[in-house]
């Protein structure tokens, strides 16, 4: 099943650089893009944290690097599900003419978003100099941490994407849940821990990998091994199902796309 | 011959309402899943859109397949290339699959030729390696040299179809499953792609099923016919055969009403021969009642092919015609016009053809028979063989 994968990877790499190439080929402003969404959000809740507005707990660093962090990688994770689900929808006729491998397209539309946050470390980087919140050394975890978020969308991705190919509701659905879906996790405030706000963090799945990725860039150590554990267990069964699903489902859903 | 292509009773369902496909798609999908999906039945709504099709195909040979829009002519090539799978029946493939069901398909606007090349090569199963390697080779058969370079946004339909088509057939399939995709090339394209098909089939490299609405192409590629009608298929051994069935039955839907002023009546039509052949006598016998006198009547008569080329128009003129019956008989001897289907016309004016009394282009068809047709491989509208002397010349 996953070799199916591995032997296109020619395939899914040509798919990547003709994301690439197209995207930047009428742009002026190219990277910049990249950068700027995450950049203004951050911007406006740190202004509105420093001007009190609302305010956001104690976090373990500053504010504006514990937010630019966690933005950037709540992005990865929503920009992976969306281009998935997109990524059948938007090849067109290539779905319904062209017998080939279709996971590679699935698999290849992960490459933007993942392209986009190796961009982002560099401000991420910058921000991190300045305001000397140096991380411990169990950042170097951090990267499997990403990988199961990536394989978690990717999961979901293989369900949606072959949804939306004949229910487009799914595409708006999966939007609508991304773009809400940032205040469900500790992402622009801390965990809350009074009971019935702390449900939505304790039961989002995403919660527990963000909380492990911050503890491992300022704790040093993983508080909460067990619930970082389940959700490596289901960043793989997501995707192992997801695969499934996508190939036994593909001909009944290509007849009716 | 090792036969390549084996379709044993296939069917596919089809639903007539989108709701209903959409219900059907979620307990297809979820039976699938269980491994416990029985599809030979048809449920409310569903009709079979390919039913019950046989057939094989051998290396080095061509399979033709004709068939009125909707027949189920597309349908049958998805499922040969594995886009579908099969409802009943088993489909049996020996070989790689290279389908070009649409030309360009995979292509990205923004993208150039050149890098389409790479794209849709890598798409078809090629390595980055090979497309390299057959880089010069493809952009030679395109022919779009000069346009490497262009985003194939600005390419023209034509264009699409060269590059895709260059790209395809430098992956050589054992099963090459062609689509009608070759209508948008110009003729000499079209020409290369047809040679390109002899070739592949004579080096025995595989195997070709092709669709095409073009009399002439499958007349000149395929062994076998393939004709669908409402996804029930019967095979023909020569394509001769299958063509003019095929024409015969699509013309006689396009019968036109006839229209004529009321001062004359068409009564009648007929072909005084059932069965017309080359070499053969044909006769046209035509009945018409006119309810004035006129001093000049114009008959005139056309024969067109079935995809509307004029083969002949003339006219004859009657001297002053009082009100009455005729019967006017049109007769041709020793006709050598090409096996096919033909439109006879008829239209009728007065007064120096100031006034039209009757007009009809596609009033009948019939079918001229050519029994050396699939043996001799003749083409074109007139059979007229040159009268061919051999002499060996002494060498001095």
């Amino acid at each position: 099943m996953i070799q199916g994968i591995f032997r296109n990877r020619e395939l899914i790499a040509q798919l990547v650089k003709r994301d690439f190439v197209v995207r930047y080929r009428q742009s002026y402003l190219g990277y910049v893009w990249a950068l700027l969404p995450q950049l203004v959000t951050v911007g406006i809740f740190g202004v509105l944290s420093s001007h009190r507005v609302f305010d956001m707990g104690d976090t373990p660093v500053p504010y504006v690097v514990y937010a630019l962090w966690n933005v950037s990688v709540w992005q990865l994770f929503s920009n992976c599900i969306v281009s998935c689900t997109s990524s059948l929808s938007a090849a067109g006729s290539l779905v319904t003419k062209v017998n080939f491998s279709k996971e590679a397209l699935v698999v290849a539309s992960l490459g933007m978003p993942i392209f986009d946050f190796l961009i982002r470390l560099v401000p991420i980087s910058i921000v991190f100099i300045w305001y000397e919140a140096v991380p411990t050394p169990g950042f170097i975890l951090v990267p499997l941490v990403l990988c199961l978020l990536v394989l978690m969308a990717a999961g979901v991705g293989f369900y949606c994407s072959l949804i939306n190919l004949v229910l487009r509701d799914i595409g708006n659905l999966v939007s609508m849940i991304m773009t809400f879906g940032i205040f469900s996790a500790p992402i622009l405030y801390p965990p809350p821990s009074a009971f019935p706000f702390s449900l939505v963090n304790d039961l989002n799945p995403i919660s527990p990998a963000i909380k492990a990725m911050q503890d491992l860039l300022w704790r040093g150590a993983v508080t909460e091994p067990v619930s970082l554990f389940v959700v490596a267990l289901l960043s793989v069964l997501f995707f192992l199902s997801g695969l499934k699903f996508f190939q036994v489902a593909l001909p009944r859903i290509t007849e009716r796309a | 011959m090792k036969t390549l292509v084996k379709f044993d009773g296939v069917s596919k369902r089809y639903c007539r309402t989108i709701k209903t496909s959409m219900k059907y798609g979620v307990k297809d999908i979820f039976l699938d899943l269980l491994g416990r999906n029985d599809t030979s039945i048809l449920r409310a709504d569903e009709f079979w859109g390919v039913d019950s099709v046989s057939f094989e195909v051998a290396r080095g040979e061509c399979l033709g397949v004709i068939g009125a829009n909707g027949a189920g002519k597309s349908t049958l090539l998805k499922l040969l290339s594995g886009l579908y799978a099969p409802d009943k029946g088993s489909i049996q493939t020996l070989g790689s699959i290279g389908a070009l069901l649409e030309v360009g398909a995979g292509f990205h606007p923004l993208l150039t030729g050149k890098e389409n090349i790479y794209l849709n090569g890598s798409i078809l199963g090629m390595s980055e390696k090979q497309i390299r390697q057959k880089f010069d080779k493809i952009v030679q058969f395109s022919g779009l040299e000069d346009y490497l370079d262009m985003p194939v946004k600005n390419y023209s339909s034509g264009m699409y179809v060269r590059l895709g088509f260059a790209v395809a057939s430098q992956i050589n399939p054992e099963i090459l499953v062609v689509d009608e995709a070759l209508a948008v090339g110009d003729v000499s394209f079209r020409a290369r792609c047809l040679n390109y098909f002899k070739e592949y089939l004579q080096a025995e490299r595989g195997c070709l099923v092709f669709v095409s609405h073009n009399r002439h192409d499958i007349h000149r590629v395929a062994d076998r016919v393939l004709y669908l009608e409402q996804g029930v298929a019967s095979l023909y051994d020569s394509a001769g055969e299958a063509l003019n069935y095929h024409d015969q039955r699509m013309l006689e839907k396009n019968q036109q009403a006839i229209s004529s002023a009321s001062s004359f009546e068409l009564r009648s039509l007929n072909f005084a021969q059932e069965a017309v052949s080359v070499g053969s006598d044909f006769s046209v016998i035509v009945e018409f009642e006119t309810a004035r006198q006129f001093d000049d009547l114009q008959v005139g008569y056309m024969i067109q092919t079935a995809e509307g080329v004029m083969l002949l128009a003339d006219s004859h003129t009657f001297a002053k015609t009082v009100a009455g019956r005729y019967t006017v008989t049109l007769s041709w001897e020793n006709i050598a016009w090409a096996g096919g289907t033909y439109w006879f016309g008829l239209f009728v004016w007065a007064n120096n053809r100031t006034e039209n009394l009757l007009s009809a282009a596609n009033l009948k068809c019939f079918s001229v028979s050519d029994p050396h047709l699939d043996t001799l491989k003749r083409d074109g509208l007139l059979v007229n063989p040159a009268v061919v002397d051999v002499q060996e010349t002494p060498r001095i």
